[in-house]
């Protein structure tokens, strides 16, 4: 809670709808797609108790409040704001207030923050102290982030077409540098899913039985785990980490909760671990791939 | 439509940089457009080709070498070769923000496309090359993303020059500013209104009043909303808050 220069009213003095587009839930509407091209109208309705957020915050009747939103994708930052609406004197004492935003899909990367905000808007001159008294003092906020590209999870995943690419035309790819294990995972790891691949494509587009979407990304749940275990094994610089901070998780990190989820005996501390699978990588490739198989239960679940 | 360019993979970066190493920016030009691993996004624009990919190539070290490439980097001339480019790369790019904010089109302009100007741009120094300036870690650091998003931000399609404003305040004051990509320069309103307010002080304008003048914004912006003021508004409070770094720093 962040302690404000000024008293502001209850967060309840306000209700605030989810965020919708056309009536579909933005988040769901975001989960069918969008590209550069994309144009949403995001809207949420309010119900501002008006009485009392100019009781609870000390404003005068003859102060003015102003409702607004804003989006901002946490890729590019910049933020861009809807439109305005003003509650001034002589709003009603509970008021009904719809606010919009206009969401240009050339915007988005990473996720998607939607604010809404009431602010102080024009006020009279005023000596208490403890009372908002500048323009565009926040009175109350609301922040709401929905994810639009594969980079809340644990590994980057980006659909791509790998035709004209200078990658081997596989179902998919995992791109992860060698070394540099402080480094965050995020950057230096991706996963690219080709969606030339019919086999891709169709689990992406889930055309095909779920049996079916089921078996490919259990390959490719397989894929990444060994691919990172794999890494870590030839790479005599890697070590298991402690713990986890609530930084940006490393590559190193991630190696170790890879090993200590899909690799390490119960009980067993990561770093023995670590031995066991650096035995097992140079000498015993296919008893590794097979203790992962098993580990991920791979083609052992939700196949009928 | 917008355009798409190549993203350079994660796995090729370390190649990329390492192919730099104790080579002057000539005889990584020289090395010519490197073969790497890349891809685009999967929809949404088309595709620049790799015709489009040589001529960006050309046109950015005809862009240096107005400006002493490869031989000389006087300071004035690398102030003025970045905000040309910055001009330019927001202009002929065509490029969307948010495609702006992969680091991977930015790596791969900075290791793939140009590497040669990044490497005249921001020259050798021991222990080598300075890597973000090549690679997309940072937007605020690479080469090119760092103008093109000084450009976006301060752009002001409303006045007769709409990037006035980068031409405004030293390397250092706008750098300032854009590391606080997060926060001050996320709203442009704001950005100009502080790029305004700060070339209007250039004779008292020092790194210390304009350091403390962003400090006290920042601590503002916990509590005040700047995307609902207008630009009356964003000038009165922006001029307050240097106002009172001068009285602050003034009196110290």
């Amino acid at each position: 809670m962040r302690a404000l220069p000024y008293r502001t009213p209850a967060f309840e003095s306000v209700l605030a709808s989810p965020w919708v587009v056309d009536g579909v839930p933005l988040g769901e509407r975001l989960d069918q797609g969008w590209d550069y091209q994309t144009q949403l109208a995001a809207r949420r309705r309010l119900t501002i108790d008006v009485a009392r957020v100019r009781r609870e915050a000390g404003l005068t009747m003859a102060d003015e409040m102003v409702v607004s939103s804003r989006y901002r994708a946490t890729g590019s930052l910049i933020r861009h704001r809807g439109n305005m609406e003003s509650l001034a004197a002589g709003s009603p004492a509970i008021a009904d207030v719809e606010t919009e935003v206009r969401i240009d899909g050339a915007d988005l990367a990473g996720a998607l923050e939607l604010e809404t905000t009431v602010t102080l808007g024009s006020v009279t001159p005023r000596q208490q102290t403890f009372v908002a008294r500048r323009p565009g003092s926040i009175l109350w906020r609301r922040s709401d982030l929905f994810a639009v590209e594969g980079g809340g999870g644990l590994l980057p995943v980006a659909r791509t077409s790998f035709a004209g690419s200078a990658l081997p035309k596989g179902a998919w790819f995992i791109s992860a540098g060698t070394g540099e294990w402080d480094a965050p995972a995020m950057g230096h790891l991706l996963v690219l899913l080709n969606e030339d691949n019919p086999g891709v494509l169709a689990a992406l587009e889930r055309t095909l039985a779920g049996e079916f979407t089921s078996a490919v990304w259990q390959a490719l749940a397989l894929d990444i785990v060994h691919t990172v275990l794999s890494l870590a094994a030839d790479d005599p610089d890697f070590a298991t980490t402690d713990g986890e901070t609530d930084d940006e998780i490393s590559k190193a990190a991630l190696a170790t909760r890879f090993i200590r989820t899909w690799y390490a005996h119960p009980g067993e501390e990561a770093a023995d671990a670590l031995g066991r699978l650096r035995y097992d990588a140079q000498n015993e490739p296919a008893r590794l791939r097979a203790v992962l198989q098993e580990r991920l239960h791979f083609l052992g679940r939700d196949l009928g | 439509m917008t355009r798409l360019y190549p993203r350079l993979l994660p796995s090729e970066v370390d190649k990329a940089f390492a192919l730099l190493a104790g080579l002057s920016p000539h005889a990584i030009e020289l090395l010519g457009l490197q073969e790497s691993g890349y891809v685009f996004a999967a929809a949404g624009g088309d595709r620049v080709s790799p015709d489009e990919l040589a001529a960006l190539r050309s046109e950015l070290t005809a862009c240096a070498r107005e400006f002493g490439y490869p031989d000389t980097n006087r300071i004035d001339d690398l102030i003025a070769f970045d905000r040309t480019l910055a001009r330019w790369l927001h202009r002929q790019l065509d490029i969307v923000p948010g495609e702006a904010s992969s680091k991977a089109v930015w790596g791969y302009l900075g290791l793939v496309v140009a590497p040669h100007v990044a490497a005249w741009r921001f020259p050798s120094r021991e222990p080598g090359y300075t890597r973000e300036r090549f690679d997309g870690s940072d937007l605020t650091r690479n080469t090119f993303s760092r103008l093109w998003w000084r450009a976006a931000v301060l752009v002001d399609e409303d006045q007769p020059d709409p990037y006035r404003l980068v031409d405004l305040l030293g390397e250092e004051a706008i750098d300032q500013l854009m590391a606080r990509r997060r926060s001050l320069a996320a709203s442009p309103g704001l950005a100009r209104a502080i790029v305004r307010e700060a070339s209007r002080r250039e004779n008292d304008l020092d790194r210390s009043l304009l350091r403390d003048a962003l400090q006290r914004l920042l601590r503002l912006s916990a509590f005040m909303d700047f995307e609902v003021m207008d630009d009356f508004e964003l000038s009165r409070t922006v001029g307050e808050e240097f106002d009172a770094s001068h009285q602050a720093l003034r009196g110290a």
